[in-house]
């Protein structure tokens, strides 16, 4: 099930538990990457692969939580895996709540966690579609004029030709070829691809 | 005199059981019988063995021994209190107007004897009163016969003198019908075979044809009939409790005054039977002692009397042998009570530590899971590389080995029973205690900084206790950081040897310090800085410490923050 190119980052300042980790995870076919500390782990460039964070809670200097805190400020939106010597509810919850994928105590059940890498990895994956595919609407957007852009934000919003020229203050004829050129360039046949790509792209229909 | 030291000796240590810490120390100063030299000798002696520990209080019995505290008191332990006993109510002199000088003063009522004796027989004639010749009879005649008058009484009076002792018993088988005898003499007789004060009055009262009183309790049981007079017991006791009280007060200039005891009628019930005389007919208030003879005080009586007689030469080492036992008997209770405390705080301690061990613990737990699991995905896989299963085989006996290593550290700490005292590296120790305390360093993001000295000389100790030592002073450093900022969480454990031959250890913080008005009595019992201590743990590290010969202190950093540090005598012989 996993994918080989799919990266496991593991930062734990235990030494038995990086190299036991690193066994197991490459044993179901991972790449595994292990850092001693937080500060270690963000000095290693950002990849662009699909991968997943399994991160101790407990560490000297950064912390796990505070490793957590820090990639979410810069925007790097990997998915963790959060594993601890000595689980308590508040620290999970604390977490869980900062949008961990999953919080495991020491020691867990190879199952456990590789399921967990599983799931985490998913969701790396679905972000990564849909951010390549939120690119490519954008990119195609883009490509329109400013009256065009204003001519899509009307029919996206369910607007009449007339509605459009009336609103735009040009003739119902002009409208109609600004809408032909929108959906030529942006390779759409119907106003319901116009509206999923708009969405795509992060535009908010009214 | 002997045997009323022991029992007021024992009365006073038995009242003073209750004062914790409390080392009491006898001295039998028996100058009466020792040739010139002794006391040069016997103050040399006195100031060797007390020069490290000076006493808080120096007890004296009898007049001789105050006089003896007095002289030696400057020289010796200057500004001691003195706490006198055995005087009794009339014995000349004011002790007490000399500087810290209180006392108990007894009544042994001699008069009150004669007067009571006389209530108790109205028929008797004849009075019969035995002196001795000893310096201390001389002086015990006086206590309390500075007023009587012979002419005062309606009887005759004839003065026989305790030596020698045969003759005297030879009077003693004669007296006429209606005859007293008061023994007035303490001493025992040295006359051609030696016979000691018990087995002297014991001959008497045997061969006596009339009734004998005393003037002091302390033969009652050998055969007197009874006596007016304050119980040796009832000195030690009340000396006791003045010790305690001058104890409680230390540090205040304040001794309790000196207190004077009132006499009681004492009888023994044995020979209240044999001259007939009826318990109603007793003054009231009378104590009765020796009702019920049982087996074993006939027996017991018989014991001390032949070693009393085998003993005569040296009655000193009979007093120090029961002494010897009592002492014993009660620093085996006290030690109990320590470890007994000092278990409970280890416990304490381990339960603050709970999640940091179960940290320590499932660190390895989780490498010896993830390798056991890896390998057997390597099996099921197929293609066994057998290096690499040796590899992981290998790495999990190791973690295996570390919990517990774990788990036996924590098992050692909780373990309950005798110190088990051994050659020690203090080096090694410290280690120990810092592998039960990572996982919490890492809690409470604090880092540690090690500053060991190398090749320190080993001590001798025992080695949980010491740890327990070492891990109270370590869990209050972590405590004192709970509120300081990231950058101030740091410890550092120093150890080093200092001269004077006693190796080192510091425990230093950056938290908020100690309290000045804390830094003295930190380490008393139930003083405590944090809202929610006992503060049981720096009293019976002292006490550990102490117990090792070493010394504990605190102090506060110039930079904040405060250093806990202990020493440990070093074994010098042996460095490595």
């Amino acid at each position: 099930m996993s994918d080989s190119t799919a990266i496991v980052y593991v930062v734990d300042d235990e030494a038995s538990v990086r190299k036991s980790l690193g066994r197991l995870l490459r044993s179901a076919g991972y790449r595994v990457l292990a850092f001693a500390s937080a500060r270690e782990f963000l000095q290693q460039p950002v990849e662009a692969e699909i991968a997943c964070l399994v991160l101790d809670v407990q560490m000297p200097d950064l912390n796990g939580l505070e490793l957590q805190q820090f990639l979410a400020d810069a925007d790097r939106n990997v998915p963790i895996v959060f594993i601890t010597g000595h689980g308590d509810i508040p620290t999970s919850v604390r977490a869980m709540k900062a949008g961990a994928q999953d919080f495991l105590s020491k020691p867990f059940d190879a199952k456990d966690l590789l399921a967990a890498i599983e799931r985490a990895h998913a969701k790396a994956r679905e972000e990564a579609i849909e951010s390549a595919s939120s690119l490519d609407a954008r990119q195609r957007l883009a490509r329109l004029t400013p009256r065009e852009h204003e001519v899509l934000l009307q029919v996206i919003a369910g607007r009449l030709n007339k509605q459009i020229a009336a609103a735009l203050g040009a003739s119902e004829k002009t409208i109609k070829v600004h809408r032909g050129r929108v959906m030529h360039k942006l390779d759409v046949q119907s106003v319901a691809d116009l509206v999923r790509l708009c969405e795509k792209a992060g535009i908010r229909i009214e | 005199m002997l045997p009323a030291n022991v029992l007021f000796d024992t009365a006073l240590r038995q009242s003073l059981q209750s004062v914790p810490d409390l080392d009491c120390s006898s001295e039998f100063l028996d100058e009466v019988d020792f040739p010139t030299g002794y006391r040069e000798r016997l103050l040399e002696f006195l100031r060797v063995k007390y020069v490290e520990k000076p006493p808080d209080v120096l007890v004296a019995f009898g007049s001789r021994s105050l006089d003896f505290c007095l002289q030696v008191r400057p020289q010796l332990f200057p500004d001691v209190p003195i706490v006198f006993a055995g005087l009794g109510r009339e014995s000349p002199g004011e002790p007490e107007r000399q500087g810290r000088v209180t006392g108990i003063r007894a009544t042994f009522d001699g008069p009150g004897t004669l007067h009571m004796a006389l209530r108790l027989h109205p028929h008797t004639r004849e009075v019969f009163v035995v002196r001795g010749e000893a310096p201390i009879d001389t002086a015990a005649a006086a206590l309390g016969w500075s007023t009587f008058r012979p002419g005062d009484f309606r009887a005759t009076f004839h003065f026989l003198e305790r030596h020698p002792l045969q003759q005297l018993l030879q009077r003693l088988s004669e007296l006429p019908p209606n005859s007293l005898v008061i023994d007035l003499a303490l001493s025992g007789s040295d006359d051609g075979p030696a016979v000691p004060a018990r087995e002297a009055v014991e001959s008497m009262a045997r061969v006596s044809q009339a009734p004998m009183y005393a003037a002091f309790d302390t033969y009652l049981g050998q055969g007197l009939l009874g006596t007016v007079t304050t119980s040796m017991q009832t000195i030690g006791h009340e000396t006791g409790e003045q010790v305690a009280e001058i104890l409680a007060s230390r540090g205040t200039d304040r001794l309790p005054g000196v207190r004077t005891l009132e006499a009681i009628p004492i009888f023994d019930g044995r020979q209240l039977r044999r001259w007939g005389i009826r318990k109603k007919h007793l003054p009231p208030g009378s104590q009765v002692r020796f009702e019920e003879p049982s087996f074993w005080r006939q027996h017991l009586a018989l014991v001390i009397v032949s070693s009393g007689l085998f003993l005569l030469q040296s009655g000193l080492i009979l007093a120090l042998v029961l002494q010897g036992r009592s002492r014993r008997r009660a620093q085996r209770e006290a030690q109990r009570r320590r470890q007994e405390l000092e278990h409970m705080t280890r416990v304490a301690t381990m339960g603050e530590l709970t999640a940091s061990l179960a940290h320590e613990i499932n660190q390895p737990l989780a490498a010896i899971l993830s390798n056991a699991q890896a390998a057997q995905r390597l099996l099921a896989a197929g293609g066994v590389d057998a290096a690499e299963i040796g590899d992981i085989l290998a790495d999990i006996a190791a973690d295996d080995l570390r919990a517990g290593e774990v788990i036996r550290r924590m098992r050692a700490l909780l373990r309950k029973g005798d110190a088990d005292p051994t050659t020690l590296d203090v080096n090694d120790l410290v280690a120990e205690v810092i592998g039960l305390l990572r996982g919490e360093m890492i809690l409470q993001n604090v880092s540690l900084a090690l500053d060991l000295a190398p090749g320190l000389h080993p001590i001798h100790g025992d080695r949980v206790q010491l740890q327990q030592v070492l891990l109270n002073l370590m869990v209050n450093a972590l405590d004192a950081l709970k509120d300081t900022t990231a950058s101030n969480r740091k410890v550092v454990v120093r150890t080093a040897t200092p001269e004077g031959g006693f190796v080192r250890v510091e425990v230093e913080d950056a938290g908020a310090g100690v309290p000045a008005d804390k830094l003295e009595s930190v380490f008393d019992p139930f003083v405590t800085t944090k809202p929610h201590g006992m503060g049981l743990g720096l009293a019976i590290c002292r006490s550990i410490i102490l117990a090792h010969g070493g010394r504990i202190g605190s102090s506060n950093n110039p930079a904040g923050g405060a250093t806990f540090w202990f020493t440990l005598p070093a074994l010098m012989e042996a460095k490595r």
